[in-house]
């Protein structure tokens, strides 16, 4: 367990580590520097903590909670059927693939699915949910 | 992104009890979560389990849930921790993230802990005002920028605030100068600190160059 890692892990993605926002490739390859680096571990706990560095970290952090380049569901079914402007699509994907937004990625994948899955397997989980939720549906004080 | 009008009365009438209601809520956002766990995990059988409870989290929480919030993000947020403790129970996280008596409750509803109560009180306050400010700030900018079709500008910053990339590694992945990237990132911080100081916040930390 020693003290360096991938110098390419920067404060930014150790935020979107613990707010869950990694791509796939990228968590896998920060959970396994982590179990490799004490001292990325004591830098996560800083990031944890707040202590690390804090302004434009931090921007980055509200700025993904706030989703505020996120583009809206309507606009990404326009993008999969390619009717968007040039620009804004070009900057879709970019948002896609190179911030590599996790919530767009699944609404796209999503969007995808919906034209090509059949009906009765979305069906049949939506009936699990229901089945297992419903006690607790009820008024606000109950809920 | 905003709850919608018909989002608030979709989430009342779940409130309500209105299980058409619920039904209707659960159709709506099941595959983009599925697809947002499964991202994660790549085994589907246990991401639609982490699916299913993050429903139930919802109508656990749902007397928390403040209805401006945005729905899709709230849900988001209540799949992630879910995500997490499942990771966690496999021994894939090797760091507690967020504390043991989160009962399944998003990351920023989550007290920290190890201060009186009147003092988190006090600076959770504060960072809520910041926080609202800055997003609300940022949004500006970003409308803006697209209004314009400033995209270069709208990409630069993303890439430095939200990826924190360094500015030379931005200025060669988008074709530009440093001397761009800096002045992008210049004008950005100065535009905020004035906004904040509009408001009556400092955001001196915030840095400049």
């Amino acid at each position: 367990m020693g003290g360096s890692h991938d110098p390419t892990i920067n404060e930014e993605m150790l935020r979107a580590y613990l707010a869950d926002a990694l791509p796939p490739e990228a968590l896998a390859r920060v959970e396994k520097a982590l179990r490799d680096s004490s001292e990325l571990r004591a830098q996560l706990e800083d990031v944890r903590q707040n202590r690390g560095d804090a302004g434009l970290h931090t921007l980055g952090a509200i700025w993904r909670r706030g989703r505020l380049t996120c583009p809206s569901r309507v606009q990404l079914g326009s993008y999969l059927l390619d009717a968007l402007d040039p620009d804004l699509a070009s900057y879709l994907t970019f948002h896609l693939e190179v911030v590599e937004c996790p919530f767009c990625q699944a609404n796209l994948a999503d969007l995808k699915a919906k034209t090509s899955q059949p009906s009765s397997a979305t069906k049949n989980r939506h009936n699990r949910i229901l089945r297992s939720s419903q006690h607790l549906l009820g008024d606000d004080g109950r809920a | 992104m905003a709850t919608t009008d018909a989002e608030a009365l979709l989430v009342r009438q779940v409130r309500a009890g209105d299980a058409s209601a619920w039904r209707q809520l659960i159709e709506r956002y099941e595959g983009r979560l599925l697809a947002f766990v499964d991202s994660r995990l790549r085994d589907r059988s246990a991401s639609e389990d982490v699916v299913q409870e993050t429903f139930v989290g919802f109508l656990t929480s749902l007397p928390h849930y403040d209805e401006k919030r945005d729905i899709e993000a709230y849900l988001f947020s209540i799949a992630a921790h879910k995500l997490t403790d499942h990771l966690r129970k496999q021994g894939r996280r090797p760091i507690d993230q967020f504390g043991s008596d989160d009962h399944g409750r998003p990351l920023d509803e989550v007290p920290g802990d190890g201060r009186p109560a009147s003092s988190i009180a006090r600076s959770d306050e504060r960072r809520k005002a910041e926080e609202r400010l800055l997003t609300e700030a940022i949004g500006q900018l970003v409308r803006e920028w697209l209004a314009r079709g400033d995209y270069d500008r709208l990409r630069c910053l993303e890439l430095l605030i939200v990826k924190g990339w360094a500015n030379k590694d931005v200025a060669k992945f988008l074709n530009l100068t440093e001397q761009a990237v800096a002045s992008y990132k210049f004008q950005t911080v100065g535009r905020l600190k004035e906004m904040a100081r509009r408001a009556g916040l400092s955001l001196d930390d915030l840095g400049g160059g």
